[in-house]
């Protein structure tokens, strides 16, 4: 092995710590000196990692090995995580007359859309999802939303009325009837900072603003808990730009379990 | 390997807490072979009601484990009308690496949904190594044990197999979307 230049394949090897120790010293060693052979490691490994937290979360249930009775204690706990649920979403912030303009043409791209009829939407491949993000400019985030059993179904650029700048408009569905809009619109100065939620007849909106993007995120008929968990999740990967946890993905996966279908 | 008969079998709940703690891996595996969802749970059912009915099973953990994953795809080649092994043949297997043509693109451009959706554009057993290596978390021997081929060869397909992941990703990276899907509110 050339320790000045290592080979695709050493690299590789070294991300995924098969290499002896002598030789994966000597990688090293050639990293602190070559900044773009460092990169390319850095970019290895974030591929790696990146498969690894690409598996979602799923419930499989398993044949139980014996019947179990109730528990109070497990009872107890099951109410506890009702009445949290129920707390969270009645201490929402709610949005009072003063609705942004932007509610109602969210609500509008999101009613315009859900009452297209696409059983079988096509595909969107990630050249559509990057170019997307291009468009939407920097920082804009665009969550992945399958730990939630809610899949991709539309990337549109749309043009608002009340907004200067570029909007996206990406349309997520369910498998039983669920769709749900996230409008992602460059600046979003009419939005609140905050995360607020906004009542709409059966619309209910979610909106938010970060250092970059104002989002709002739309969905008609959805139960109202697992809604307002969606919109958190969402909400606190802008931020942070991460992918969803463990327990945030089990969180999500539960909640459609525990959920009814969406109502049209 | 060592298997451990009925006369040490661990008790039911045992066997279902050691299973459980590879659902997930087992999941994103299966989805790596089959590319549907509802399939890839069927798939990690089938496998684990197999398991679980199986008078012996490993007791090293890392055979375990590995035993694990052979019922799954057994059960997935089951499955397909014409069993087939994943073909070692095909021609992009055998390209050469491009060197430094991918460096340029943004890290930023890996993330969970790149990423998923850049596997479904690779060749089968370019997903599967991946998967077998980063999701499975085998080591090249075991990979190569599982997959039985040398070492060498599960080094260069997965080598080949990251640098398609990277320019499916990368692939259209920047580029405008059509003006005329654009759409206005009224």
């Amino acid at each position: 092995m050339s320790v000045s230049q290592p080979s695709w394949e050493t690299l590789n090897a070294y991300v995924d710590g098969e290499l002896p120790a002598a030789e994966a010293a000597a990688v090293a060693r050639a990293l602190a000196e070559n900044g773009s052979l460092a990169g390319r490691v850095a970019t290895l490994a974030r591929l790696k990692a990146t498969v690894e937290d690409s598996v979602e979360a799923v419930d499989i249930a398993l044949p139980a090995p014996r019947r179990r009775a109730w528990r109070p204690a497990a009872l107890a706990a099951s109410l506890a995580l009702a009445l949290a649920i129920g707390a969270a979403l009645y201490l929402a912030p709610w949005g009072g007359a003063d609705h942004p303009a932007l509610l109602a043409e969210a609500q509008t791209v999101h009613e315009a859309w859900a009452g297209t009829d696409e059983t079988a939407p096509a595909p969107i491949g990630a050249g559509i999802v990057l170019a997307a993000l291009h468009n939407a400019g920097p920082g804009a985030y665009l969550p992945d939303l399958t730990a939630a059993r809610l899949s991709l179904a539309r990337i549109e650029p749309v043009t608002l009325p009340s907004q200067d700048g570029p909007a996206l408009h990406i349309g997520y569905r369910g498998t039983r009837g669920c769709r749900v809009s996230l409008l992602v619109v460059a600046g979003g100065a009419a939005l609140p900072v905050a995360f607020t939620r906004y009542d709409d007849g059966p619309a209910r909106s979610y909106a938010w603003r970060t250092g970059t993007h104002g989002y709002l995120l739309t969905a008609t008929g959805m139960d109202e808990a697992r809604l307002a968990l969606i919109a958190r999740t969402v909400h606190r990967a802008s931020l942070e730009h991460s992918p969803f946890d463990g327990e945030t993905r089990s969180a999500l996966a539960e909640s459609r379990e525990r959920s009814v279908p969406c109502q049209a | 390997m060592t298997m451990l008969g009925r006369g040490k079998e661990p008790d039911g709940a045992s066997r279902h807490r050691r299973l459980e703690a590879y659902l997930g891996r087992l999941y994103g595996y299966a989805c790596s072979l089959s590319e549907d969802r509802e399939a890839a749970r069927d798939l990690v059912q089938d496998c684990a009601l197999k398991a679980l009915s199986a008078a012996r099973v490993p007791a090293d953990e890392a055979a375990y484990r590995a035993w694990l994953f052979r019922i799954l795809r057994n059960a997935y080649l089951d499955r397909q009308k014409r069993p087939r092994e994943v073909s070692l043949s095909n021609e992009d297997l055998e390209s050469p690496y491009l060197n430094g043509e991918i460096w340029q693109m943004d890290d930023r451009m890996i993330s969970v949904l790149t990423v998923r959706l850049g596997m479904t554009k690779l060749s089968p057993p370019h997903r599967d190594v991946i998967a077998l290596v980063d999701i499975g978390g085998f080591s090249y021997a075991e990979t190569a044990d599982f997959l039985s081929v040398p070492v060498g060869t599960v080094m260069s397909r997965l080598c080949r197999a990251r640098q398609a992941l990277l320019l499916a990703i990368d692939d259209n990276k920047v580029r405008a979307l059509p003006t005329q899907s654009r759409r206005a509110v009224k």
